[in-house]
């Protein structure tokens, strides 16, 4: 606010006023000392060298490979290195679970096996029983004198696992 | 060579004649030397300001329409790059100043900053040095130079109108520096 009030308020003569204010003060004052007379005949030189500098050939090569070819060449590097590094590599084909497994260490598989026990016991027995295929011998026996149905059952069942529920019963298949 | 105006020079310079650019340094270089100077405070920094003024100058001198003199048009490019330089010196003052700059680099001699005080030797230096920057642009222009407000807005790129104030203020700071440093 005080800066507009003022600026309206200066004319020509003010400022004729002031100035002739400072240049009275500052008289008599030691001026800046001048650079001496060859500083200026260099000056020229100094500044046609820079001037050749700049527009020679090899300023433009240095200003082209400044601008295009070093960020081209970071460029294409930070691209390959990150394919090689951060992106999935194709051509590797996936191990299968066995070859998975038997890479593991003895201790692992142990763990692991016993892990699946555990989670066996504590499923139900419909989950179970889906799970189980290979019933053993005297519990097929066992269940099959004691529920009998075995026409049932024979229908039910292909070639082979006939051959070895009648084996664990005991009878042969003929 | 000398015969030559400005402007006909600048033809030649165009032509491919870099006899004509030196002779048009020859001629201007010292008021640009000065304005830089007085802006800046050093003779480092005012020849580095001359030289890339120059530089500048002959690089883009097909960008130079004749609109204004050549002298104004490559003093607007010394005002201009004089005002960078103080807004990096203050950058840098104001960041060596700040808390974290204390931590990352302990206090330690500066002997630029003794030079730079030993040559503000003339108290009309040393006053002009309180300004801030565009004032003090003004101040350099019109006191020194003795410019019109037409040209130095011209120079700086701005309407005539603050320009006035401006010059006034500068010239009341200025007038106050000298009469409390006289007196003191």
């Amino acid at each position: 606010m005080r800066l507009r009030a003022d600026r309206s308020k200066v004319t020509d003569e003010d400022e004729k006023a002031l100035e002739a204010s400072v240049r009275e003060l500052s008289r008599g004052q030691a001026e800046t000392s001048p650079p001496a007379d060859a500083y200026w005949q260099n000056l020229a030189i100094r500044i046609n060298k820079r001037v050749d500098e700049a527009t020679s050939g090899k300023a433009i090569s240095l200003s082209w490979a400044a601008r295009v070819a070093i960020p081209g060449v970071v460029a294409v590097l930070s691209f390959l290195i990150g394919l090689r590094y951060y992106a999935p590599d194709r051509s590797v084909t996936p191990a299968s679970l066995v070859e998975a497994a038997s890479a593991l260490p003895a201790a692992a598989v142990d763990s692991l096996v016993a892990q699946s026990l555990t989670a066996a016991e504590s499923a139900p027995d419909e989950t179970i029983t889906g799970w189980v295929l290979a019933v053993p011998h005297d519990m097929a026996s066992d269940y099959l004198c004691e529920y009998g149905g075995t026409s049932v059952l024979l229908g039910d069942l292909s070639e082979a696992e006939v051959k070895h529920l009648l084996l664990a019963l005991g009878s042969s298949p003929n | 060579m000398e015969t030559l105006t400005d402007l006909e020079l600048v033809d030649e310079v165009r032509g491919g004649n870099r006899q004509a650019f030196t002779e048009l340094m020859r001629r201007h270089q010292k008021k640009i030397y000065w304005a830089a100077r007085r802006m800046l405070g050093t003779h480092a920094d005012a020849d580095d300001i001359v030289q890339e003024t120059f530089l500048k100058a002959f690089m883009n001198l097909g960008e130079f329409r004749g609109d204004a003199g050549f002298f104004t048009w490559v003093y607007r490019i010394a005002i201009n790059l004089s005002l960078n330089a103080l807004r990096k010196r203050h950058l840098i003052d104001y960041l060596q100043e700040s808390e974290l700059a204390r931590k990352v680099f302990p206090a330690r001699e500066d002997p630029q900053k003794d030079l730079e005080v030993k040559e503000l030797e003339s108290l009309l230096v040393k006053a002009v040095a309180t300004l801030p920057d565009k004032q003090r642009a003004v101040f350099v222009m019109r006191y020194y130079e003795e410019l019109s407000y037409e040209e130095i807005a011209y120079v700086l790129k701005t309407s005539v109108g603050g320009l006035k104030a401006n010059y006034f203020h500068a010239l009341r700071k200025v007038q106050e520096f000298l009469r409390h440093a006289t007196q003191s």
